[in-house]
């Protein structure tokens, strides 16, 4: 059943590569439908469409083969023309990859190709309400929408903060990881300079420990980092997770769509539980 | 080939003390009489007639659908997944079949062998909608691990497909618009 004030829309960023977001916003989602039996929508912002790669597997190659429309026709307004037939609107569907359904629940899934970095790097400019938009108007019946974010400030970022209440901060415990939580709090706080009306806060951090592993827990680099990490945190009033990521070889391995190993990647849920709880999903 | 090894050594220390007592001639002379005597022995299978202990054989994916019974528009993709789960192009170790089982829901509980999960898998698979079948049936979702060398072939091969340059008028009018 819809959740009476629609969806919750959690965009998961940190304007600092390597941190987990894709792989985070991957197993999220996937516990959300298997764990908690609730309908989510996944939506992949990234051109180097990590999140679509790990959750369509190896039918992404074919979505790409088949040019199936994507996030760049979201963002274009329309379904360019083909030798098949003429250009079109969007429907309320266009672009929507399903992965996974359990009873009435799906995981679905807004993909993203690499050559949506061209709204970057050409001098076209989307509107960064257009996905607001386009998940208002299609999207309400979703308990969650969880939006995988580039690592780079962009448009591509406001238009996550338009349709986003809530943002997720992944961290790795090292320093140029770090540096991500200031350049975050100034694009956060830009954003409702320049958008008052709307209201978006930060769920919390998560600590990834994804560099660490071995006898010594990361030793004191580890240690400076989390002080640093705790103390950027308080300072902008945004709480860290309990639950921390552990480090695992499991999880590059189930990105790939091999489930051979997982490792210290099945605490995982641990995370998500603590994530799930304090959203009120 | 331990096994067989281990039988001939069984035979060898019941046959020495044997051996010991009453001396080789004695024991094969008794060995003879009792093959050539009904009913103690002459009769009996030798060790290569004997019949094998009845195996266990599991049943394939496909005997398990085709023993199915529902609409006759589900058996194709049903039985062509089932086809691919028997090649082990679909789902092709246990740990799939756990992935895919937890995703949908399910307890995958123990799977102690790959093939006699297919039933939980089919249990799923026949509640699926017909677009849920196709999609896999297609896909190949869960075909194994994904690898760069399909991935950067795809990429390449439409490329220039969706990155066409754009000529100035088309750039012109949608930096305006």
């Amino acid at each position: 059943m819809a959740r009476p004030n629609g969806p919750l829309t959690v965009c998961v960023i940190n304007l600092k590569g390597g941190v987990g977001k894709s792989t985070i916003c991957a197993l999220l989602a996937r516990n959300a439908l298997s764990t908690r039996q609730k309908d989510v929508l996944a939506i992949d912002l990234d051109p180097q469409a990590n999140l679509s790669q790990a959750l369509m597997s190896s039918n992404y190659n074919t979505f790409l083969a088949q040019r199936r429309p994507s996030i760049v026709e979201i963002f274009n307004g329309f379904q360019p023309a083909s030798p098949r037939g003429a250009g079109s609107a969007l429907a309320p569907n266009t672009g929507v990859e399903l992965i996974a359904k359990a009873g009435s629940n799906t995981l679905q899934l807004i993909p993203s190709r690499f050559d949506f970095s061209d709204n970057l790097t050409n001098s076209l400019r989307p509107d960064p309400k257009v996905l607001a938009r386009f998940l208002a108007g299609n999207f309400q019946h979703k308990d969650l929408i969880i939006i995988d974010c580039a690592p780079t400030e962009s448009i591509l970022t406001h238009a996550a903060y338009q349709a986003s209440g809530l943002v997720l901060v992944p961290v790795k415990p090292e320093f140029f990881a770090t540096v991500g939580f200031p350049l975050l709090h100034e694009s956060l706080a830009d954003f409702r300079r320049k958008n008052r009306g709307h209201t978006i806060d930060v769920a919390g951090v998560v600590i990834n420990n994804g560099f660490y592993h071995g006898g010594n827990d990361g030793g004191p680099e580890k240690a400076q980092a989390l002080d640093e990490i705790r103390a950027e945190a308080q300072k902008n009033t945004w709480p860290i997770f309990k639950t921390q990521i552990p480090f695992s070889r499991g999880f590059p391995k189930i990105m790939r769509g091999d489930h051979s190993y997982s490792g210290n990647a099945v605490m995982f849920p641990r995370f998500a539980k603590e994530f799930f709880d304090s959203i009120g999903l | 080939m331990t096994e067989k090894k281990s039988k001939q050594q069984l035979l060898m220390s019941l046959l020495t003390p044997l051996l010991r007592e009453w001396g080789y001639d004695a024991v094969r002379q008794c060995l003879a009489d009792l093959h050539a005597e009904p009913g103690k022995g002459g009769d009996a299978l030798t060790a290569q007639e004997r019949k094998p202990t009845k195996e266990h054989r599991r049943p394939s994916a496909c005997e398990i659908v085709d023993r199915l019974d529902v609409q006759s528009v589900r058996t194709e993709p049903l039985r062509a997944l089932a086809a691919r789960f028997d090649a082990k192009t679909f789902l092709p170790t246990a740990s799939d079949v756990r992935h895919f089982l937890e995703m949908r829901g399910q307890d995958s509980g123990p799977i102690k062998h790959r093939q006699d999960s297919f039933r939980k898998v089919l249990e799923v698979l026949v509640g699926m909608s017909e677009d849920e079948l196709q999609l896999l049936q297609a896909g190949g979702t869960h075909a194994g691990p994904t690898r760069l060398g399909p991935l950067s072939d795809a990429i390449k091969a439409i490329s220039s497909a969706v990155r066409a340059p754009m000529s100035d008028e088309e750039s012109g009018g949608q930096q305006s618009g």
